[in-house]
């Protein structure tokens, strides 16, 4: 752990006279697993929103290496390195699997309109080496069997992890992954946990917003808590699930849900 | 590409009856039907890469034929350009519209956009009418000199047309299924997703319509030379119209479509006139409304289109022939 | 002097009745987010049933009442018959349909009635009223009249009573209204025949300022629509206002600078603002996804 690949810096976000987040600062390093948790409510997703580019924060600022992510454009962020999954599923249902995955090859190809409409012989070797990788992608998360059916028909599970296919095609240094295992069951959250450790050992850093506390405490290197916007702990697995303001913010999230 | 046998079946298909045709339809008048076909349905296979495709509505698209086909009628008439050259502008020029229209709206989503184009047709109707000392005005532009491709028949004119109806669709083809027709697709479904794949939203909106605004042009060019005389009529909302609904027809996701789309409300639009002269006393715009229902009973109850329809139930019926024989197989192991 | 207050005189008669189609428009999509773009037929339809009622000796008051039901009733048919029923809408699938309901009618119109023009007598004299040096046709008073009232009762139903309450709820949030046993549906469908009601009205009092036909609905909806968009869509207020403007600017344009220009003064400007501003001069709403 040399030098931070993201470095997130005092950020706010407030909706309308509601702040979201509120001075909340972090790092991840390179090649690292960093899991951000808290209750429902405490900010994670507008958090992961504010890193991939899709919020703007009120005040603070992100930095990729050595960029100030404010002044990158949205479709810049995979070139720099930087790919996402969402929550609620952004998937191109019309798309075969194997053309989601392709799209996700958008930034680090080059054929252009005229090359693609003319099939040049350099766009014919682009597309023919973009559908090989896609292949390999879906190979590696399992649902390669799955490539020529149309994204719309497969179920819940399988989309997240063509979700995950696709962001890998970007080549990222920097994963963000909202929500994984939402709706998985066991054995396919199983399989997703070792999935991460595969991607982390290829190099790729990991940002994981997820509830189950199984997967985030058998994956992540470092944990931080979030609790009403707030950053409230931030370490090891096993020092945040000894930390008391921890164990209170979940205890009152458990007594809000029982009322 | 792993569709491959499928597309070169259809192509083949394709090619021989557009090259046969005029041998068995010797008629001039249907091989004038022919050349306005293929006329429209450059300019609809154009409509179908910015609606269907990237699924940005433009309720002016006959704009830019317009535009096309006065840029080569007047370049051609008065300054003496050669009518090749002239269809080259007919290309760029509309091109260069859609361009500076795309860059000024391409924020814009919806009913908002829906607005802006319609708004832009217009305006193009009114400038080509108010703008007399170039365009003629409401009289028009007469003796528009023909392009002459294998002399001046009908013959030499429909080889010519359908020659730039098979350029559009063959590439048009082949962005849909490449990095440029994915990214297309994928505003089309999410532009959230899209961005954060790293595609540049507002460019490729550009150059989705930038492409369909030039083949709109070089549809208008033929169409200038091929008529010989322009008015601003034709040039309006109603075929911009028109024009949506032949995509609809087809089905707005496939380029095939678009030129099927093209072919039937052609036909329909035909049999009208035709019918019209049988019954009398049908003094309103029958074709509006036929065309009116076709758009009110497709968006209703097969708002997919219909080369998409015919498609999911082709492949439906291969599934279940493929789950049936697995079923005998199973019943045949059992057995044994 | 003269000359600007005639074409003011004429810009807010036109601009009234921009300002009634357009609060038309957003009456249905605040309700159920459809752009109705068949608004401008309900105005060919008021105008053409009247002049046929008419014509069967039917009284005037008679005629225009009767005329107004009638398209009342082709809006809440367009409602429950097609747009119901229509699968999957987005807005681009809506927009096509409406496009499609609005030639139809025009299409069945022209058969019904030809393509000639018809005249309908204004409400009262055909004697102008000149004051200040302007000179106003008395049925242009009629109009700013109607088109003030029908304002002022749209308001009024909208913000001041129960029902408007239920329309509103609906548009805010259709779950929560329908849990509070308000149908969204029927709000739908009111929301349709209020906008067919005060489009047939709007085109009965024009019909005599000029001639009436078949065709008149095509550019009166456009322009209605753009000064909803220009108002920023969901915003009636804005939209009276956006219709007021188009309909001054327009008469202004067409009087200064060229009559034959005068329907593009109106999308120039259209354009123009959506450069400055996307959501319009007073939409405060977002254009993305959600607020399409």
């Amino acid at each position: 752990m040399t030098q931070t690949l993201l470095h997130v810096q005092g950020i706010t976000m407030d909706f309308g006279g509601v702040r979201a987040v509120n001075d909340v600062s972090f790092d991840v390093s390179p090649g690292e697993i960093v899991a951000l948790i808290g209750p429902n409510g405490a900010g994670k997703s507008t958090v992961l929103n504010m890193v991939s580019g899709v919020l703007t924060p009120t005040q603070g600022e992100i930095f990729f290496e050595s960029h100030r992510l404010s002044r990158v454009k949205g479709y810049e962020y995979p070139t720099l390195g930087i790919a996402r999954t969402f929550q609620n599923l952004q998937t191109f249902d019309d798309m075969t699997v194997l053309e989601n995955v392709m799209v996700g090859f958008h930034s680090n190809t080059k054929s252009g309109l005229l090359a693609c409409g003319l099939k040049l012989g350099f766009s014919r070797r682009e597309e023919q080496d973009m559908y090989d990788r896609a292949y390999q992608l879906l190979e590696m998360v399992g649902i390669a069997t799955l490539g020529h059916l149309q994204a719309g028909s497969l179920s819940y599970g399988k989309l997240r992890l063509m979700e995950i296919a696709r962001a890998l095609a970007t080549k990222p240094k920097l994963l963000l992954l909202d929500e994984p295992a939402a709706g998985l069951n066991h054995s396919e959250t199983a399989d997703m946990t070792n999935m991460f450790r595969e991607i982390r050992k290829q190099g790729t850093a990991i940002l994981l917003v997820e509830h189950d506390m199984d997967m985030v405490m058998n994956v992540a290197d470092r944990i931080v808590v979030l609790d009403q916007g707030q950053k409230i702990a931030q370490g090891l697995p096993e020092e945040i699930q000894a930390n008391p303001k921890v164990i209170a913010a979940y205890l009152g999230e458990e007594e809000e849900g029982g009322v | 590409m792993f569709k491959d046998g499928k597309f070169k079946k259809s192509y083949l298909v394709y090619l021989l009856i557009v090259i046969l045709f005029p041998l068995f339809v010797s008629d001039d008048y249907y091989q004038s039907v022919a050349v306005v076909i293929g006329l429209h349905a450059i300019v609809v296979i154009g409509l179908c890469l910015v609606m269907g495709l990237t699924g940005q509505i433009s309720i002016g698209q006959a704009a830019f034929w317009g535009i096309g086909a006065y840029t080569s009628a007047v370049l051609t008439t008065k300054f003496g350009i050669p009518p090749a050259l002239g269809l080259v502008a007919a290309a760029l020029v509309p091109g260069f519209f859609a361009y500076i229209l795309a860059r000024a709206i391409a924020g814009l989503q919806g009913y908002y956009l829906a607005m802006a184009t319609l708004a832009f047709g217009y305006m193009v109707q009114i400038g080509i009418t108010e703008w007399e000392s170039v365009t003629g005005g409401a009289n028009g532009i007469i003796g528009i000199p023909s392009i002459g491709f294998f002399g001046e028949t009908e013959i030499g004119m429909y080889y010519l047309v359908w020659g730039f109806v098979t350029l559009v669709l063959i590439f048009s083809l082949n962005i849909l299924n490449s990095r440029v027709g994915r990214a297309y697709r994928a505003i089309h479904k999410s532009e959230i997703a899209a961005t954060s794949m790293g595609i540049d939203v507002r460019k490729f909106k550009l150059s989705a319509f930038v492409v369909s605004g030039m083949f709109a042009g070089i549809s208008g060019g033929l169409y200038a030379h091929y008529m010989g005389i322009l008015d601003p009529q034709p040039f309006g909302m109603h075929e911009s119209i028109v024009f949506i609904t032949m995509v609809v027809v087809g089905g707005m996701t496939s380029i095939w479509g678009a030129l099927i789309g093209t072919v039937i409300i052609e036909m329909i639009s035909e049999g009208l006139v035709a019918a019209s002269h049988v019954i009398p006393g049908l003094k309103g715009d029958i074709d509006t409304i036929v065309f009116g229902a076709i758009l009110v009973l497709i968006m209703m109850f097969m708002p997919e289109g219909l080369v998409p329809r015919l498609r999911t139930a082709y492949l439906k019926r291969q599934v279940k022939k493929a789950e049936h024989g697995k079923q005998k197989q199973k019943e045949r192991e059992t057995v044994a | 002097m003269t000359e600007l207050l005639q074409y003011v005189a004429n810009g807010l008669v036109s601009g009234g009745i921009y300002a009634i189609v357009a609060v038309g428009f957003i009456t249905i999509y605040n309700v159920s987010k459809v752009i109705n773009m068949a608004q401008g037929e309900f105005l060919m339809l008021g105008g053409m049933v009247t002049v046929t009622f008419i014509s069967m000796n039917i009284p005037y008051a008679a005629a225009f009442i009767l005329a107004v039901l009638l398209v009342t009733g082709v809006g809440v048919a367009i409602q429950k018959g097609i747009i119901a029923n229509a699968k999957n809408a987005n807005p681009v699938s809506l927009i096509i349909l409406t496009i499609g309901i609005s030639i139809l009618i025009r299409g069945v119109a022209s058969l019904f009635w030809g393509k000639d023009p018809f005249a309908l007598a204004p409400l009262t004299s055909n004697e102008p009223v000149t004051f200040a040096g302007v000179s106003v046709a008395q049925q242009s008073i009629w109009v700013i009249l109607t088109v003030l009232l029908i304002l002022l009762g749209l308001w009024y139903l909208m913000d001041k009573t129960m029902l408007g309450k239920k329309i509103n709820a609906c548009s805010v949030n259709p779950l929560a209204a329908r849990l509070m046993g308000i149908s969204p549906g029927k709000m739908t469908m009111l929301s349709f025949a209020i906008s067919a009601a005060t489009g047939a009205i709007a085109g009965i009092v024009i019909a005599p300022l000029s001639v009436t036909s078949y065709d008149i609905g095509v550019l009166l909806g456009v322009k209605g629509f753009a000064a909803a968009i220009l108002g920023g869509l969901g915003n009636p207020l804005g939209a009276t206002a956006a219709g007021f403007l188009l309909g001054l600017l327009e008469s202004m344009g067409a009087g200064y600078v060229s009559s034959g220009l005068k329907d593009a003064f109106a999308f120039l400007i259209l354009i123009a603002v959506l450069l400055i501003k996307p959501t319009g001069l007073f939409g405060e709403r977002s254009v993305g996804k959600g607020g399409l």
